[in-house]
């Protein structure tokens, strides 16, 4: 009696989460649109809905409604796949993110570790579309990705590390709560600057989104895409956005830290992760892209570095207020 | 086995003769960020350019042809329709070259009225060059900005010539009307608001390290190879040559106007860049100073209705926006010209973009073209 | 130091953000057109009245000047007022040489550019309706008064 209650409990909290991803994705395309519209002193979308809050939803009806174009000559089985893979790391992240204090979808003693192991994932949905797609652009967009994502992934996890050795385990919830007395982002200035950085490299946001640059390679990997697959690509990557925002908030801005009733802790948490995507929008429109070698120099000769010198000088520093504290 | 008629899939793979060449891309006619309908074929080895192969003609549309065939006067309208972006300086050159050909003195009134309206065109023609300049390296705001305030400068020649894209204002002989009323106050208004906004662009772009460095040591041009392909205007001056026509052969009373020539000294992308920036300076001096001094007096000469120039033929050069703009006309004593050539700047510099792009990779071609400023209703004609 | 332009940069369009948008909402806001504004072309009456002559006695002039030939002029033996007038608007490019052209004044520029139609035949146009009418002055003065009402409601705001 007991097992079939537990296991529709579980698959209930999956829809739940399920079911909020598609939101916030819809509701991220409109703040993009807004706030990149007021920095261009103009408004964005004003129509449908107060506010133009409808116009992402009719915008989705509109894709899901097109003709399905498979070309000539593409690899099938491939280019049918991709747009499947690319959501799969993002849906099994977001069952690991922890909201309040007891609120989350699974609860395992290494979370953080399975995200970060999960969301390298994205890169073979890169290189599916790329390669799948029978096209120069979409190749070279694919390459392009794939040597991206490669080369940021190492900054961004080793500048996690830190916080782990400051708070003695990888498990997300109890990241959280060992930031009751200062957030993480005070001491590892270096570390939170250098993950946000590298996961706007990861996720293809300006100014590093080099597979789809608009000017060069109009859309990059995304080119031979239509209907409701290319809808598949684009909200993947604002659920991207969503996600990586959610880790930084966690890891570095205490999460849910000043309360732990669940409903406060939930409204703080989305609070903090709002102004975290806020800021990625804002300098999405202000900043030019890199051009290649510049942002792989950028990478392994700044980036790479900078993390490797904050995880020594971290744990020497919690090493020795270690043994300060047990003398 | 003969390989070429089967699909590409059930081809047998033979590895010791498989064709070898670089990859063959087409940036086509299609394209976000090619300044028209310009089509170009690179090749490319991993992100490097081996070469390049300019295709145009896709805007062509017989102008040449057609001036056969109308009168001098019913022509006029279609010489706005080369540079689009400054239309008031194509006209310019062409009302100077017929004048000149029949011999007509423009009053004094008209002239500063017509420089003007070309140095507000440059200004207008700039701004467009800023925001694809940003878009190019993949930031969406500078457009904006840059269009938003030509919108200022669109309102201004509205009220002054009736249009915004294409004018027909300025005659053979003059303007077509006289300045309206409260014209110069809202001039005024424009010249004082407009540095303001000049610096904003200042803080957002030009001061932008990644701009910068997308931007500096690429595209280099030595001053031998512009001068032989026969490069002219802000491309040219990018290269350390001090060479401006308003100050070379002065047209439409330009010597009376105190401004200078901003010229380069490495000829990469980021001083022809720079050097129209700080054109627009100079430019909104110069409407200054003339809306400040406009002497009183007819505003056209009087002119027959129907031009029949003597025989004899003439060229006569401007500095458009882009460039040089130079026109050739043959003229037999008819109504209608017997021969009329126009040199366009366009024309010359996207033929520089085959030497100027090797080496580099695909990126910075984007960002060369940009730099060149083409238009390709200018080029194809 | 090193990151001092990207900061400014982040500032300008922060301040952007905070400013109040330069979009005019097109349907239900007008735009204001100079009076030089390039626009339809009609025929001027002899006076402000619907039964009253045109100015145009059917020379053919414009016809003739136009770079176009969008202008089609047909007169009868012995009548003071063309029989056929027909403007092609598909063609014209509103160069506005017909109007300085014409010996009797007859030809008006207005600032009408929100003409739409279905198929190419409805571009065409004939004399009934390139009439100056009064109408057509009372419907401007209309548009006048709306827009000032609209621009004074936007400065409040």
């Amino acid at each position: 009696m007991v097992w079939w209650i537990e296991l529709l409990w579980s698959l209930l909290k999956l829809v739940i989460a399920f079911a909020f991803i598609f939101i916030t994705a819809l509701v991220l395309i409109w703040m993009l649109r807004k706030v990149m519209g007021h920095m261009q002193y103009r408004r964005g979308p004003l129509h449908h809905g107060p506010h133009g809050i409808w116009q992402t939803v009719f915008d989705a009806l509109k894709l899901l409604g097109k003709e399905d174009i498979i070309p000539t000559g593409v690899d099938r089985w491939t280019f049918i796949c991709a747009p499947i893979v690319v959501f799969i790391p993002t849906l099994t992240i977001f069952a690991f993110i922890p909201f309040a204090e007891k609120i989350t979808a699974t609860n395992i003693e290494i979370s953080l570790f399975f995200v970060l192991a999960v969301m390298g994932l994205s890169i073979l949905a890169l290189l599916m579309a790329g390669w799948g797609s029978n096209n120069k652009y979409a190749l070279l967009g694919g390459l392009r990705g794939a040597a991206q994502m490669m080369s940021y992934e190492i900054p961004m996890i080793i500048s996690t590390m830190g916080v782990v050795l400051m708070a003695g385990s990888m498990n997300l919830t109890e990241i959280v709560r060992a930031q009751q007395h200062m957030w993480y982002a005070v001491p590892q200035v270096i570390g939170f600057f250098i993950f946000f950085t590298a996961s706007l490299a990861e996720i293809n946001s300006t100014p590093f989104d080099i597979p789809e640059a608009e000017s060069e390679i109009v859309a990059g990997f995304n080119v031979e895409y239509s209907g409701f697959r290319f809808a598949a690509f684009f909200l993947a990557e604002f659920v991207n956005l969503f996600i990586v925002c959610a880790l930084a908030t966690l890891l570095f801005l205490g999460g849910w830290q000043p309360s732990t009733n669940p409903v406060w802790g939930t409204i703080i948490f989305l609070a903090k992760t709002y102004v975290l995507i806020f800021i990625a929008m804002w300098i999405r429109s202000t900043f030019p892209r890199f051009r290649l070698d510049q942002f792989m120099d950028f990478g392994w000769k700044v980036l790479l570095p900078l993390s490797l010198a904050n995880l020594f000088v971290t744990g020497v520093i919690v090493l020795v207020v270690d043994k300060i504290r047990s003398v | 086995m003969n390989n070429e008629n089967m699909f590409y899939e059930e081809q047998e793979l033979v590895l010791d003769d498989l064709p070898k060449d670089y990859m063959e891309v087409n940036f086509g006619p299609h394209h976000p960020s090619t300044h028209g309908v310009f089509r170009f074929i690179a090749k490319i080895d991993g992100e490097r350019i081996i070469s390049i192969d300019p295709v145009i003609g896709y805007l062509h549309r017989g102008i040449e042809k057609i001036a056969e065939n109308r009168t001098y006067n019913q022509f006029k309208p279609l010489v706005d329709r080369l540079d689009y972006t400054g239309a008031l300086n194509n006209e310019l050159c062409y009302c100077l070259a017929v004048e000149k050909l029949m011999e007509i003195e423009v009053p004094e009134r008209a002239q500063a009225i017509r420089v003007i309206c070309a140095e507000l065109n440059r200004i207008a023609g700039h701004l467009i060059f800023f925001g694809a300049m940003g878009l190019e390296t993949g930031a969406f705001t500078p457009l904006l900005f840059g269009f938003i305030d030509r919108e200022l400068i669109l309102n201004i020649l509205e009220m002054l010539a009736g249009g915004r894209l294409t004018f027909n204002y300025i005659t053979v002989g003059g303007v077509r009307e006289d300045v309206p009323d409260g014209f110069k106050a809202k001039l005024d208004k424009f010249i004082k608001i407009f540095p303001v906004k000049l610096k904003r662009y200042e803080e957002l772009i030009t001061g932008n390290e990644i701009f910068v460095n997308r931007l500096k040591n690429v595209g280099i041009l030595k001053r031998e190879d512009l001068l032989n392909w026969g490069a002219s205007g802000p491309t040219l001056r990018g290269s350390g040559v001090r060479f401006d026509i308003r100050k070379v052969e002065p047209y439409s009373g330009y010597e009376k106007y105190d401004f200078e020539i901003p010229v380069g000294t490495t000829g990469d992308v980021f001083d022809r860049y720079i050097i129209r920036m700080e054109e627009i300076k100079q430019s909104i001096r110069i409407v200054e100073q003339a809306a400040n001094s406009l002497p009183s007096g007819d505003y056209t000469a009087k002119v027959s209705r129907i031009l029949k120039p003597p025989e004899g033929e003439i060229y006569y050069r401007n500095e458009g926006t882009k460039g040089e703009i130079g026109f050739y006309i043959v003229s037999k004593g008819d109504k209608n010209p017997y021969r009329l050539k126009i040199r366009t700047p366009s024309f010359s510099h996207i033929n520089m973009l085959s030497f100027a792009a090797s080496g580099n990779y695909i990126a910075d071609v984007i960002v060369i073209l940009g730099s060149f400023d083409t238009v390709m209703g200018s080029c194809d004609r | 130091m090193l990151g001092i332009g990207l900061v400014k940069g982040l500032k300008t369009t922060l301040r952007a953000f905070f400013s109040k948008p330069v979009t005019l909402v097109y349907p239900y806001r007008k735009v204001e057109i100079a009076d030089r504004g390039q626009g339809l072309i009609r025929l001027r009456m002899a006076q402000l009245d619907p039964t009253a002559a045109y100015k145009c006695t059917g020379c053919g002039i414009c016809e003739k000047n136009c770079p176009q030939h969008c202008i089609t002029v047909v007169k009868k033996e012995g009548e003071k007022q063309p029989d056929t007038y027909m403007v092609n608007y598909g063609l014209c490019m509103f160069c506005r040489i017909c109007i300085d052209v014409c010996p009797f004044n007859a030809l008006q520029q207005t600032q009408e550019h929100e003409f739409i139609g279905g198929s190419r035949q409805d571009f065409i146009r004939q004399k009934e309706s390139l009439q100056m009418k009064t109408v057509y002055i009372e419907e401007k003065k209309e548009e006048k008064k709306e827009i000032n009402e609209n621009s004074r409601q936007e400065s409040k705001e």
